[in-house]
């Protein structure tokens, strides 16, 4: 085939493009990783860009010698360990029935899910719905309200649906119930749906910022996103350390310490695990997404 | 499991109280299932009531007093209502200009490298953002715009193009700017999948035809490409507009601050700030209420003035 110089002009810029583009993701993640790795003194000089100056742990020893934070990270390691297996197991029980003429009142469910993807009571009824179930300020409300989601219901029912039948069926005409015919056949069959969902719901639950600020007061509860959020916030607010035992923190640490430096470690904390399952989640992400799209 | 008198065989007698036996398991599997989308989906909008009464809290909804759209004249007549609603329709609309197309741009660039290491390599790059919370995007942009150090305003100043660094996040003429920024490199990548794998569905017979015809890169970019993806483009427009007033409630919240809120105070942070901090529960309804009738409006329209082309809507 003839390339035509106008092709491959084309075919360098591009090149050229989207490698710059891919330097505008991932440098940011890189500039943060090098600063957490300064001493907090020597990067509040400046000119810190690719490799840390005056190497040290010292950031991370800090934030991890606090005992919010280790609480704040048992807090959302909890819930999401917890609500990922409830929410997976509970959803594709949920699908499985649903995946079978045999139940009575199918369609009339089906049509109960599909309403939820369009309407919702908005933010302040289920706020008072909360408080009068008693979610407010309890581990529970990072569980339980994301259990079900009607296009997890409908993604699994989808997969269920696509499975060879005569598994199943011989297994029901040696007598197995549909319990059985579940744990034995179906769960092996579907493990690839089962690690992506299991992922998502995971790094949703990593991710969730907003459950803690709308309904969690109690400073024991708040998961890493929100505690990031008020170390982000101490600078800004004018007043360094003030509510926050930044003051006794630098001291204790050699003076090497910063507020800048201790979010730059902070970030890193909340990022790393995502880091560690990205490679899994891309894996399963695009079919995932394509999945999702075209069912929902 | 044994101990059933009727294990599991699909017996020929009909009696519903027979069928429902043997169908057990499949009834308890949904079971746990309806109740949740009942208490946690059904009540919320039931709760919605509220927006048309004075809510009292010790008398519930159906007790409280009807006051009819009250709450909703109260809210229209305050002088938040037109800074909420520019500041949300605007980052909207500035979203949607800056935020649709570049997905579309960047799927179709993509596309065209012809390494498959490079295309997956750049691919996988572009949505790692999108596996961050908005809090540490906020974190991460924070460092890079910061006026103390950060990258952004050191390269202008080596440039020569500003002699004070500027306060990126603190100044209310700049923080539309920054909002659709960090959104777009969040999301750009996400929002290539879907259409990278509906290029990808194009046979590439017509590719090879057209190239025969002669037709140049563009011109297969335009007659080919483009084409195949018309029904993704739109479908994802639509469901856009729904969200007018979905300015991004997480990623608004994390960013704005006191300086900022002539700016930077959307719907969803109002109507949170006022129903949970202050706890005027039927106005911050009677708010949301607003929001989504409007979203409801947007989308039929839309939707209605797409099939009025000859184009497929989404129902």
């Amino acid at each position: 085939m003839i390339i035509s110089r106008g092709e491959k002009i084309f075919q360098g810029v591009n090149y050229v493009f989207l490698t710059a583009l891919s330097f505008l993701f991932v440098y940011p993640f890189w500039r943060i990783a090098a600063l957490s790795f300064s001493e907090g003194y020597e990067a509040s000089k400046g000119g810190i860009h690719f490799w840390p100056r005056a190497f040290t742990w010292d950031n991370y020893k800090a934030i991890f010698a606090r005992s919010d934070i280790l609480d704040a990270y048992a807090i959302t390691i909890g819930r999401t360990l917890i609500g990922a297996t409830l929410s997976i197991l509970l959803v594709s029980l949920m699908a499985y029935g649903l995946s079978k003429n045999r139940l009575r009142g199918r369609q009339l469910i089906n049509l109960m899910l599909i309403v939820t993807l369009f309407f919702n009571g908005g933010l302040i009824p289920t706020y008072l719905l909360f408080k009068s179930l008693g979610l407010l300020n309890s581990f529970w409300v990072y569980v339980v309200p994301s259990l079900y989601g009607a296009s997890t219901v409908f993604i699994f029912r989808s997969f269920f649906r696509a499975l060879p039948k005569e598994l199943e069926e011989s297994a029901h005409i040696d007598g197995a119930s549909d319990l059985t015919v579940y744990l034995k056949i179906v769960v092996p069959l579907s493990l690839p749906i089962f690690a992506t969902m299991g992922l998502f719901s995971a790094v949703g639950h990593w991710n969730d910022y907003m459950t803690a600020t709308l309904y969690v007061t109690k400073q024991d509860l708040i998961p890493v996103q929100s505690l990031l959020m008020k170390i982000l916030d101490l600078n800004r607010s004018g007043k360094p350390g003030s509510s926050f035992g930044m003051v006794d923190l630098v001291s204790d640490t050699r003076r090497t310490v910063t507020a800048q430096s201790i979010k730059m470690a902070t970030l890193v904390v909340v990022v790393f695990p995502i880091m560690c399952v990205y490679p899994f989640l891309q894996k399963y992400f695009v079919k995932g997404v394509i999945i999702g799209s075209l069912k929902g | 499991m044994s101990t059933s008198s009727l294990p599991g065989k699909r017996s020929k007698d009909s009696s519903l109280s027979k069928e429902l036996w043997n169908n057990r398991y499949l009834y308890l599997f949904v079971l746990p299932g309806v109740v949740w989308f009942l208490v946690f989906c059904y009540q919320p909008m039931y709760g919605i009531l509220i927006a048309f009464k004075d809510y009292d809290i010790i008398e519930g909804v159906m007790g409280s007093e009807w006051v009819g759209l009250a709450n909703f004249r109260e809210f229209f007549n305050s002088p938040n209502f037109s800074v909420i609603l520019t500041n949300s329709i605007a980052i909207s609309l500035l979203k949607l200009v800056f935020g649709f197309p570049a997905p579309i741009i960047l799927a179709i660039l993509l596309n065209e490298v012809r390494s498959i290491v490079f295309k997956r390599i750049a691919q996988t790059i572009s949505y790692l953002p999108f596996f961050v919370s908005w809090v540490v995007v906020a974190g991460i942009w924070y460092e890079l715009f910061s006026t103390d150090g950060g990258v952004v305003n050191q390269l202008l100043a080596s440039l020569g193009l500003i002699e004070e660094p500027i306060f990126w996040f603190g100044d209310p003429d700049l923080i539309w700017g920054m909002i659709v920024a960090s959104d777009v490199w969040k999301g750009i990548g996400f929002g290539t999948i879907i259409y990278l794998a509906s290029i990808m569905s194009v046979n590439t017979d017509l590719y090879e035809s057209a190239v025969i015809d002669g037709a140049h890169r563009l011109r297969q970019i335009w007659h080919i490409t483009l084409p195949a993806i018309r029904p993704t483009i739109i479908l994802l427009f639509i469901l856009n507009m729904a969200g007018i007033l979905d300015a991004g409630f997480e990623q608004v919240y994390v960013m704005q601050n006191p300086m900022l809120l002539d700016k930077a105070e959307i719907i969803d942070t109002y109507v949170m700030k006022m129903g949970i901090f202050r706890a005027q529960y039927e106005l911050a309804t009677a708010v949301g209420v607003f929001k989504s009738v409007i979203g409801m409006i947007a989308l039929f329209t839309l939707n209605f003035l797409i099939k009025k082309t000859g184009e497929e809507g989404i129902f």
